[in-house]
């Protein structure tokens, strides 16, 4: 079922390069069964999932390599079950969001899309290192191309980086994943995720495990984006098509976020004990640097991004503080965030489409000239910024109260990142919604833009109202990953 | 005596080559080429493929000839497929020659991959010796294959004049070694390396010089300084044998002597300085290769890169590592001959193929070959699915192992900027062509179509067969590249118990 959910949008891109170009109404509706089909196998395994159970479910295992103990093991719990499914909820948004976007060599555009979607679908399944590595690095040519070949002006340089980034990211974290594998005598050796982590547990803290620990998060850190290795990402979101950035901000940045959860901190969680400061310093920064950094952007777009990484600095402070409200917390914002902001990056998606501008300058009095878009913008803006009701308030609070137990009152730090991102949302709808109507009559909200906005923001809702049923499902792994990042 | 019946089966495949070169050059003088052209090329890849079909059946065990000086273990026979499977590539991709030396060539291209066997499965010093200098001597001379191309001349004689120089190091090194053993097989260096509690100065400095000859070679910085120009100016075909085969074959032979020559408790000290050199290699060939603008320099650059990732197979000198470096080397032939291929075919029809302005926009004008050519670019930077993932992975445990980290260290950062290198190429295909330079491009096309069809009529095979070789070189070399990217289980598996 698994394999199922990851390969079926690659089998459909495959079957896609059969179709001709000119058929684009096929290859449209192609696109669509490729990303909805692995949505409603999805919905079938969260109907079978066993809540509360902290076990591997729908385990697949099949020998690979298996002169170096390499596996074919899938397999998700908690962790992966939950962004299995953000995953594939956000692929059918987003190519209904690329209908009537995308208008050159859409064929190509929707190939590439279908192996984004293999590869992300993959990590968050894949439980061997070199499977899971496969799958990330697979990300990366798709993502490549969609920034490069779509995207804006300077899509080239944006692509590249973004790319560079990413593997030497990917190539550092190799290196120490290999470090960690040699450590054990040959019959022991394995790249199994959970048996690895059982082995790797036991390591003493010495020069070898902290280099490991540290090679593993940096590889994960590039892609959360963590400060200070998030400069790629402000560029790639400017350049990358609307619905590219919704997948970017949703999706692949979480892919970070999850490995975390899965593979450094769950094998080194003594390396992790001692190093926590580090990461909880390193999330507040972010948070602050970022909010400031969003406050002072004059491109809608870059304001998004950089709320993207003061986001991800939540993330990381939960992570470091490591109680079991603080990884809920935490890992509930990588949820929020998911849902929110790829709706903030389409709404300004929408803007850019009716006046083919993203500078706020430009923007202005758009609640006279568009109101229903406006009002999504608002609502995406309250739901980003934390407004009580909606889902990234329940993940700030969690994270906040549960970091207060580990950090003390140095998460005022965060704090005050929280007061900073909440004025650039005011500042930012000021700009855009406020003041005097700058455009006479755009057309207002589409039933296209109704449906992805209709999916998004009811679970914004219901998670900010009710969240726990998403707790539930995360308990058993936090509570395991809690203990190991407490005891000792 | 050794008796030579004894030993035919193990000398079959080089004999398959060296009369197939014998047989072209004969049939050059029965037939008159007009009529003969096609046969050539028939007979040398039939020549290959004896070769190949009389290494097959070698593969069972472990053979020695003559005393040991040849060596037909597995690891040996694996590099004979591979320089095989090089030298039947750059055949077919050859196929696109029309000039009437076509025979002289085709005898020295297989003359070349029958020096490279002999060095991959030399069992002693002079036996590596003599297999450098035939691959040597008939690679100076096909670099020079181009018709009145001052660029080729000038290349191979740099290459000749520094190769010369490097063989002078070589020879003195097995002198020295010789000096200090008594012997030149390996098995005695093997032994006397062991037996010997303080190996004397003229042993070390022998090893150390005969490396510098290897080094120069697999083109390792400093010595590289010849590859862009050889690679540049040579015809297309042959750049593509001689990246995959020379480095194969001086792999294999410095592995051998490495693995006799270093005593065990000294490995350390004596491979610093190779760890040095290669990953200086591995920057500076991927640092150098941002400026360059002809994707033939971009490669050699590579190759310079490459051959410093090779040696990440070496620290500890242990089976497996060796193991990872022929595995290695067996994705690196499909990568390159892909990217030769995809060169040779864009010739074929009328574009440039070599300045990577040329490749502008290829991915709208030709999008499957577009699309094979990118993905042997993303297999050199080291990406999943495809066998450069495959092969640094293996690497990267093995210098792991070896506790190698200066050369993990160095492999990261090209692994970086060789990436940007690749890349740059990959965006030059991806990019919109401007309606300037189509029109440009159609131009060089319509100059280039009649001076083929003049070739044609002359001399050479039909326009069809040489577009289907290419295309099939480049088919296979991509299918290789995935399937040992995707499945290296069984190949990896046939790569224990290397050294019989």
């Amino acid at each position: 079922m698994l394999s199922l959910i990851v390969f079926f949008p690659l089998a459909v891109a495959v079957a896609m390069l059969l179709v001709p170009r000119t058929q684009e109404k096929l290859i449209k509706g192609l696109a669509l069964v490729g990303t909805l089909v692995p949505l409603a196998l999805t919905l079938v395994l969260l109907s079978r999932f066993e809540v509360g159970s902290g076990a591997i479910q729908f385990q697949e295992k099949f020998v690979w390599i298996p002169s170096l103990g390499i596996q074919y093991h899938m397999g998700v719990d908690g962790w992966g079950i939950t962004m299995l499914a953000l995953s594939t909820l956000l692929f059918p948004l987003a190519v209904l969001a690329s209908f009537g976007y995308i208008e050159h060599r859409v064929k190509d555009y929707f190939v590439l899309l279908l192996i984004l979607e293999t590869g992300t679908n993959g990590v968050f399944t894949a439980l061997d290192f070199v499977l899971f590595y496969v799958f990330w690095e697979i990300v990366l040519l798709p993502m490549y191309f969609l920034i490069g070949i779509w995207g804006g002006p300077r899509r080239e340089y944006a692509a590249i980086k973004f790319f560079l980034y990413t593997l030497i990211g990917s190539v550092i974290m190799l290196v120490g994943a290999l470090a960690l594998y040699l450590q054990f005598p040959a019959g022991q050796r394995t790249f199994d995720l959970i048996e690895l982590a059982k082995l790797t547990q036991g390591l003493p803290v010495n020069a070898l495990t902290t280099f490991a620990f540290f090679a593993l998060l940096l590889g994960f850190a590039v892609k959360v984006p963590a400060f200070p290795f998030h400069t790629w990402l402000p560029d790639a979101h400017v350049e990358a098509p609307t619905p590219i950035s919704m997948l970017l901000a949703g999706i692949l940045l979480k892919m970070g976020t999850y490995a975390m959860v899965r593979i450094s901190h769950p094998m080194l969680p003594q390396v992790a004990r001692q190093w926590a400061w580090l990461i909880a310093v390193v999330g507040i920064i972010g948070i602050v640097y970022a909010a400031f950094a969003a406050m002072a952007q004059k491109d809608f777009k870059k304001v998004v991004a950089y709320s993207s990484v003061a986001h991800m600095g939540f993330f990381l402070l939960g992570l470091a503080a490591g109680t079991p409200e603080a990884l809920a917390g935490g890992y509930f914002e990588t949820i929020a965030h998911g849902l929110i902001s790829p709706l903030f990056f389409f709404v300004v998606g929408m803007y850019y489409e009716r006046t083919h501008t993203r500078e706020l300058e430009k923007l202005g009095g758009m609640f006279l000239t568009v109101p229903a878009v406006s009002f999504v913008m608002a609502f995406t803006a309250f739901a980003n910024l934390g407004l009580p009701g909606l889902a990234g308030f329940i993940a700030e609070f969690f994270t906040l109260v549960g970091s207060y137990q580990t950090w003390g009152l140095w998460i005022l730090g965060a704090g005050l990142g929280m007061v900073i991102i909440a004025a650039f949302h005011l500042i930012l709808m000021r700009q855009v919604l406020m003041g005097e109507k700058k455009y006479e009559s755009l057309p207002d909200i589409t039933p296209k833009e109704i449906t992805i906005f209709a999916p998004l923001a009811a679970l914004i809702v219901l998670f900010g109202v009710y969240p726990a049923p998403v707790f539930k499902v995360l308990d058993p792994g936090i509570k395991v990953l809690s203990a190991l990042l407490l005891g000792g | 005596m050794p008796n030579f019946a004894e030993n035919l089966p193990v000398l079959a495949p080089l004999l398959a080559l060296a009369v197939g070169a014998l047989g072209v050059l004969v049939l050059d003088l029965v037939l008159p080429a007009r009529r003969g052209y096609g046969w050539w090329f028939a007979v040398a890849l039939a020549g290959v493929a004896l070769a190949a079909l009389y290494t097959l059946p070698l593969l069972g065990g472990n053979r020695t000839a003559f005393g040991g000086a040849l060596v037909a273990d597995r690891f040996g026979l694996f590099f004979w497929l591979v320089i095989l499977a090089a030298a039947g590539a750059s055949l077919l991709l050859s196929l696109s020659r029309s000039e009437e030396d076509a025979s002289g060539y085709l005898a020295l291209l297989l003359w070349a991959a029958m020096g490279m066997a002999v060095l991959a499965a030399a069992g002693n010093l002079m036996v590596v010796f003599l297999g450098l200098e035939i691959l040597s001597l008939a690679l100076y001379v096909l670099v020079a294959f181009a018709p009145g191309n001052r660029i080729a001349w000038e290349a191979a004689l740099k290459y000749f004049l520094l190769g010369a120089v490097a063989a002078g190091f070589l020879l003195f090194g097995f002198a020295l070694i010789y000096g200090a053993v008594g012997g030149v097989g390996f098995d005695q260096i093997a032994d006397y390396a062991r037996g010997t509690a303080e190996l004397p100065r003229i042993y070390k400095l022998g090893v150390g010089l005969s490396l510098t000859g290897f080094a120069f070679k697999l083109a390792l910085v400093p010595f590289h300084v010849w590859a862009p120009d050889a690679y540049e100016g040579a015809p297309t075909p042959v750049t593509a044998f001689m990246s995959v085969g020379t480095k194969a074959a001086a792999f294999a032979a410095m592995a051998r002597f490495l693995v006799a020559a270093v005593p065990p408790q000294a490995q350390t000290a004596y491979l610093l300085p190779l760890g040095v050199l290669a990953a200086l290699s591995m920057l500076v060939g991927a640092l150098a290769a941002i400026r360059q603008e002809n994707l033939k320099r971009i490669l050699a650059y590579s190759g310079i890169s490459h051959a410093g990732y090779l040696i990440m197979a070496l620290p500890g000198l242990t089976e497996e590592g060796l193991g990872a470096g022929l595995f290695y080397l067996a994705g690196y032939l499909c990568m390159n001959m892909a990217l030769f291929a995809g060169m040779v075919y864009l010739r074929q029809v009328g574009e440039d193929g070599e300045s990577v302005a040329s490749y502008t926009g290829l991915l709208y004008r030709r999008p499957a070959l577009a699309g094979a050519l990118a993905l042997a670019l993303f297999a050199l930077a080291g990406l999943p699915p495809t066998v450069g993932f495959t092969g640094k992975f293996l690497l990267a445990l093995a210098a792991i192992r070896g506790e190698a980290w200066l050369l993990l260290g160095a492999l990261i950062l090209a692994t970086g900027v060789s990436a940007y290198v690749y890349l740059r190429v990959v965006a030059a295909m991806a990019r919109q062509p401007e309606k300037v330079r189509r029109s440009a491009a159609a131009e060089v096309a319509a100059a280039a179509a009649p001076a083929a069809g003049e070739g044609a009529a002359a001399l050479g095979l039909p326009d069809g067969l040489i577009r289907g070789a290419a295309g099939a070189v480049l088919v296979l070399a991509v299918a290789g590249m995935l399937l040992l990217g995707v499945l290296p289980g069984r190949v990896l598996a046939a790569l224990t118990g290397l050294l019989g």
